[in-house]
């Protein structure tokens, strides 16, 4: 199925999404619903029972199926770095989140060689009472680093985040920009063989915003595989050896960054 | 093969495959194991939370069994008199009241834990067994604090332990078991339905009256002894008065019956929150 090189060969990923509430308690009401399954269960369980494997609209229930990622086939050699671009509510996101394992596909799968980190969103995972340290030290745990690696990468991941005064300090004290700047900084220090890097995570002031471009510029080519999700195509071009196009959540461009952007550009109206 | 790939925690490389869910889900301990950092961290991050802005602090791990303990002896030694196979009230309950405070803490965290921590479940992939666990093990530190009341209780009635003592963390362990398997099922219900959460209190009510915590279990007929079994509480009690004070009758044959509840709700539990567990992040 994967040759021994790829880092990452996807097959067909999909995942669906069903939208307008929950299939049939929400359509109904929890108390419609046990009404109606108590006087004519038969018929509920029919129902219920269609409504396990619908892809379809059904006129019955105002909601629906909706595919947020379909079909999506792409292989990655080891130490290749592959950009990927959309518009939003494309679908990258969720590719990512396919890949990261944080969710699970409807249909097709993916095999990945090696450790996954992903570099998603920054600070999620931080508790407001608990002290910047105490922070990296949890979050740094949750991303897969152990103990002994996070201590080794204490004074590194606070210099980056330009906190150490406050580092002691219940998080919840912090402003927003001191959060994000040590959820980046926690997240760039991770050392895993495949990384999955959202851009949005780039964040603060532009100096700030530069380093982390800088920092993910590293990381791509450190020889590490990496997943890059970017809307600046400039750094997109810099970074990536190939790129990948997703458009309402289908795969429709699999080639440079070069071709990739400007395809990508002229769909957006603006060069 | 794998030649330069980082390895994982015991030495081996690591390949995910990533399919959709189908048939019956692998439990994948090993997983849980290798991650057990994350076990303790979030524990720990539970016991810091919960005492950082709080004037009494670790003070609350004694308050609720003591005031307890106070009101039943009120009621239970002087209102009416419940037997307590010829040892002290106090004693008698606080023994009971120490493994029952830790069972409903570890209850009522591990069945909203995913909902507390959907900010991780939603952004970043780690086993989801390890939320319930670290739950029913972060509570441990509100029992050790109880239960060093208890030891201060047992010197003050001068009630020297006996060697059965040393099957007390066996019922320790027994009663985690049974948090677990309940927390289990209940959080990951509680994901889709938060029906759960304010059902739960009103359970703990209910579940107390059933089990022997103000009263001797040996005051339930013997015919139904195997039903009143079929509550593990019961066994858990039991065993900590048995095994803290004089004169008490052992946990006795009937908790065999209590072992084999457990063990098919765990197994169940483990099971169904891993067949859960593929839509915990579409849902919560």
């Amino acid at each position: 199925m994967s040759s021994e090189n790829h880092a990452i060969v996807a097959e067909g990923l999909g995942k669906s999404y069903w939208v307008g509430g929950h299939q049939l308690i929400d359509s109904m009401g929890m108390h419609a619903l046990i009404d109606r399954a108590l006087k004519s269960p038969a018929r509920m369980f029919n129902k219920w029972l269609s409504s396990q494997n619908t892809t379809s609209q059904y006129p019955e229930f105002p909601g629906h199926m909706k595919w947020a990622l379909r079909n999506v086939s792409f292989s990655l050699d080891r130490g290749e770095v592959l950009g990927i671009v959309g518009h939003n509510g494309a679908g990258k996101s969720v590719l990512l989140k396919l890949l990261s394992r944080i969710t699970r596909p409807t249909e097709g799968h993916a095999t990945l060689q090696g450790r996954v980190g992903s570099m998603l969103e920054a600070g999620t995972s931080f508790h407001g009472e608990l002290t910047g340290r105490e922070n990296i030290r949890l979050s740094g745990a949750i991303l897969g680093m152990r103990r002994s690696e996070i201590e080794a990468k204490m004074d590194q991941i606070i210099g980056f985040s330009e906190v150490e005064e406050y580092i002691d300090t219940p998080v919840k004290r912090y402003s927003t920009g001191m959060i994000l700047r040590l959820g980046f900084s926690v997240a760039a220090h991770l050392n895993t063989d495949i990384m999955l890097i959202d851009e949005v995570l780039a964040v603060g002031d532009q100096r700030f915003k530069r380093r982390c471009v800088d920092k993910m510029r590293n990381v791509a080519k450190s020889g590490k595989t990496v997943l890059f999700v970017s809307h600046d195509m400039d750094v997109l071009k810099q970074i990536s050896d190939r790129a990948i196009l997703i458009r309402e959540g289908s795969l429709i461009m699999d080639g440079t960054p070069e071709q990739v952007v400007e395809e990508h550009l002229k769909d957006t109206g603006s060069a | 093969m794998n030649r330069g790939l980082t390895k994982n925690v015991d030495n081996r490389p690591v390949t995910s495959y990533i399919s959709p869910p189908s048939g019956l889900p692998e439990l994948e301990l090993a997983e849980v194991w290798r991650n057990r950092d994350i076990i303790l961290i979030l524990a720990l991050r539970d016991i810091k939370v919960r005492y950082k802005q709080s004037f009494a602090g670790i003070g609350w791990a004694i308050i609720q069994p003591l005031l307890t303990m106070i009101v039943f002896t009120a009621v239970f030694a002087g209102l009416v008199t419940v037997t307590t196979h010829d040892s002290p009230y106090p004693l008698f309950s606080l023994a009971a009241l120490v493994p029952w405070t830790y069972f409903i803490h570890a209850i009522t965290k591990a069945t909203g834990c995913l909902v507390l921590d959907k900010n991780l479940i939603t952004r970043v992939y780690f086993p989801r067994l390890v939320l319930p666990i670290s739950a029913v093990i972060g509570g441990l530190v509100d029992f050790a604090i109880a239960f060093a009341l208890l030891v201060i209780m047992l010197f003050f009635y001068s009630s020297m332990p006996t060697l059965k003592i040393f099957l007390l963390p066996l019922f320790l362990l027994f009663s985690m078991l049974t948090a677990l398997a309940l927390g289990l099922w209940l959080s990951a219900i509680n994901v889709q339905y938060r029906d759960v959460n304010n059902a739960l209190p009103f359970f703990a009510q209910v579940l107390m009256f059933v089990s022997p915590v103000a009263y001797p279990s040996s005051v339930v007929p013997e015919r139904w002894q195997m039903l009143y079994a079929l509550n593990p509480m019961a066994t858990v009690i039991n065993g900590f008065r048995w095994a803290l004070l004089e004169d008490q009758p052992s946990p006795g044959i009937y908790s065999l019956i209590s072992v084999a509840v457990v063990l098919v709700a765990l197994i169940g539990g483990l099971y169904f929150f891993r067949w859960q567990e593929d839509r915990f992040a579409d849902v919560v």
